[in-house]
This record gives C-alpha cells, sequence and structure tokens, in this order.
C-alpha cells in the first residue's frame, strides 16, 4: 500500500507503535500527531477505494482520524492500530451514506474536471500499446466498482486493492471465512462480465 | 478416465488467492488445465486483480489535511462548546416565544412574527420525516459496522 512515510518525533527515533499509542493516551500531542501522520495515509486510500471520491474520503478520513485518537484509551494498545483505525473508516462512510444517501450513478458519469479517476497513470512496461491498454483497464475497473453493491466493493476492495488475507477480511467484515471466498468470487464475476471486452483485448494481446 | 471433476466455481477465487487446502488447490489446478472455460475464468480473474493491484492512487498533500484538536481536552471543549452554545439557543428561542404569546393577543401580530420561522419550521420537519422514512430502505443498513 502506497502510504507516505513520516519522520518520526525527534526525540524519540525508534518508538513502536504501542510506545506510541500509550504515549498517545497519556495526552503526549507529538505521539498523536505521530500516529496520525503514520496511518492517515492508509485510511485515506482505504476510504477513497470503498467510496471513489476524493473530498469525501477526505472527510472521512479527518473524521475517522479524530475519532481514532479521541477513543484511544478504549483501545487495546497490544493490538495493531491499523484494523481498528479501518473499522472506524467503514463505520463513517456507513454513516456518510446513510445520511446523504449516495447516488450511485453519480461515479459513472463521463469523467469532467475533476470528476476524473484519482488514479496514477503509471507505464509498466516497455510496450505502449500495453500500456494504454492496462490504463484503460485500470481506469474501467474503478468506475465498474460503482456497479457493485456496497458489499460486494467492500470485500473486493479489501482483497484485491488493499491485499488483506482472508481471515483479515473476515474478522474486518465480522463474516465467516467460507462466506469471503464465495462474496469475493461473486464480486469478481460480476465485474469479469462488465469489463469482459477489456479482459479479452488485454489477454488476446500476450 | 478423465482426470477432473466439477468444481464450485468459486474455489477459483480461491486458488487464486492462495486460500485453498492442498487437495482443493490440486482439483482446480488440474480443472484449469485441462478445460477451457475454467482456464479463461482463472486469467481473466487473474487479469482482473492484478488491474487493481497495479493502481497507484493520488494521495493528499501534507498541506492537504485539516488540523486536528492537538489533545483530547480540545476536542472536548469544542464538543461541549456547540452543546452550550444549541442549549442556549434553544432555551433562549423557547421562552422568547412563551413570553411573546402570553403577552400577545392579536392574531395578526401573532402570524407576523410566526408566520416566516413558523413556515421553515415546518418545511425542516417534512424533510426530517422523508429522511426517517428513507431511513427504513436504506440499502446500506445491513453493511457490518
Amino acid at each position: 500500500m502506497a502510504v507516505q512515510q513520516q519522520p518520526m518525533m525527534e526525540d524519540s527515533p525508534v518508538l513502536t507503535e504501542k510506545d506510541l499509542v500509550r504515549r498517545a493516551r497519556q495526552g503526549d500531542v507529538a505521539a498523536q500527531s505521530e500516529l496520525a501522520q503514520r496511518h492517515r495515509q492508509a485510511a485515506f486510500l482505504l476510504a477513497l477505494q470503498l467510496l471513489g471520491n476524493h473530498d469525501d474520503a477526505l472527510d472521512v478520513t479527518q473524521d475517522a482520524m479524530l475519532r481514532f485518537l479521541t477513543n484511544l484509551n478504549r483501545f487495546d494498545a497490544n493490538r495493531p492500530v491499523r484494523p481498528w483505525l479501518y473499522q472506524i473508516v467503514r463505520n463513517r462512510i456507513h454513516d456518510l451514506r446513510r445520511r446523504r444517501k449516495v447516488r450511485r450513478h453519480d461515479s459513472l458519469d463521463e469523467p469532467r474536471g475533476d470528476d476524473l479517476p484519482p488514479l496514477e497513470l503509471i507505464d509498466d512496461s516497455a510496450d505502449p500499446e500495453d500500456d494504454a491498454r492496462r490504463t484503460q483497464l485500470r481506469v474501467r475497473l474503478w468506475r465498474a466498482l460503482d456497479e457493485l453493491s456496497p458489499n460486494q466493493r467492500e470485500i473486493l476492495v479489501l482483497r484485491d486493492y488493499q491485499d488483506l488475507s482472508y481471515a483479515e477480511i473476515a474478522s474486518t467484515l465480522g463474516i465467516p471465512l467460507g462466506t469471503v471466498m464465495s462474496r469475493l468470487h461473486g464480486a469478481r464475476k460480476r465485474l469479469r462480465t462488465i469489463l469482459q471486452e477489456d479482459l479479452r483485448a488485454l489477454l488476446d494481446h500476450h | 478416465m478423465a482426470r477432473t471433476t466439477p468444481i464450485d466455481e468459486e474455489l477459483v477465487s480461491g486458488y487464486l488467492d492462495g486460500a485453498l487446502t492442498h487437495t482443493q488447490a490440486q482439483r482446480v489446478r488440474l480443472l484449469i488445465e485441462d478445460d477451457p472455460d475454467t482456464r479463461m475464468l482463472f486469467e481473466e480473474l487473474r487479469a482482473l486483480r492484478d488491474t487493481a493491484r497495479s493502481t497507484k492512487f493520488h494521495l493528499p498533500a501534507d498541506e492537504d489535511w485539516p488540523e486536528l484538536p492537538s489533545t483530547r481536552s480540545s476536542w472536548v471543549a469544542r464538543k461541549l462548546g456547540w452543546t452550550v452554545t444549541i442549549v442556549w439557543l434553544s432555551v433562549v428561542t423557547i421562552y422568547a416565544l412563551w413570553r411573546f404569546l402570553s403577552e400577545t393577543g392579536d392574531p395578526l401580530e401573532i402570524f407576523l412574527v410566526l408566520g416566516l420561522p413558523g413556515g421553515f419550521l415546518l418545511l425542516f420537519l417534512s424533510v426530517l420525516l422523508d429522511r426517517l422514512k428513507a431511513l427504513k430502505n436504506d440499502r446500506y443498513r445491513n453493511i457490518h459496522r
């Protein structure tokens, strides 16, 4: 995951996450700031992938970080921060959707201005034609996510974009391990149907 | 005799993710080798997954992040500030209304003073009722929290 690395606190260059959490709970502002800087980009990325909108993702992440920092006393410092933060992000997104009744077709409109997908266009092979095809598929895949149900989008993002294991997904979503595979496959099959032509073109080229 | 037997299609996803037992993985591998449809399914799912994994996103720069309240105290103070302000406004409004209604008997004067805010209040209530009704049919309500 592309997470921006931030400098450590000057007086404690080797603080573990557990130490940071303990310090932050005691009101150490530098530790709170360090925790926020370490995790906010990852939280943003998850929010962006689940919501599909940069501004909403930034708002949700900001809100989630605030709740994360103000509820640190309830958090078990022996556990990793990221899953707990992801849970908060998911809850904030759930609340946002309930408030706004997000219209799924919004993000399926033709791109215009700030509607452009927030993707970096990268060239990863020596073949410009192949690069163009892959870039097109990335953009179309990103747009096709809007056609999935919220449950399908969520599980696909956690597995294929966030690279969580089935066990981590089951734990994050609170579903049985067996459900992960079937729900994930349902999401992938839906995308496969939507992107059939692009996939065939890509595979035929190789 | 055929080397393969039919499988649940979702096992192809499990195979792609390395989430199967050795026996299951062996069955899927044989089917991918022998059955063109399963092979096509596997290759397309793999292309989808690889495409997702290779996608890079624009991330906010440091200056794009709004400043967080730096301490729990400032967070509590902010919440408390809003609460006190809202309570004060409610109490003052209700008290002013009560005084006005108890001291004014002229219906025209009551209408002139309360007509506009009363109308806005009714509009607000109509939106609120619609929202509450929509919540019952919220398609996101079954998402695990």
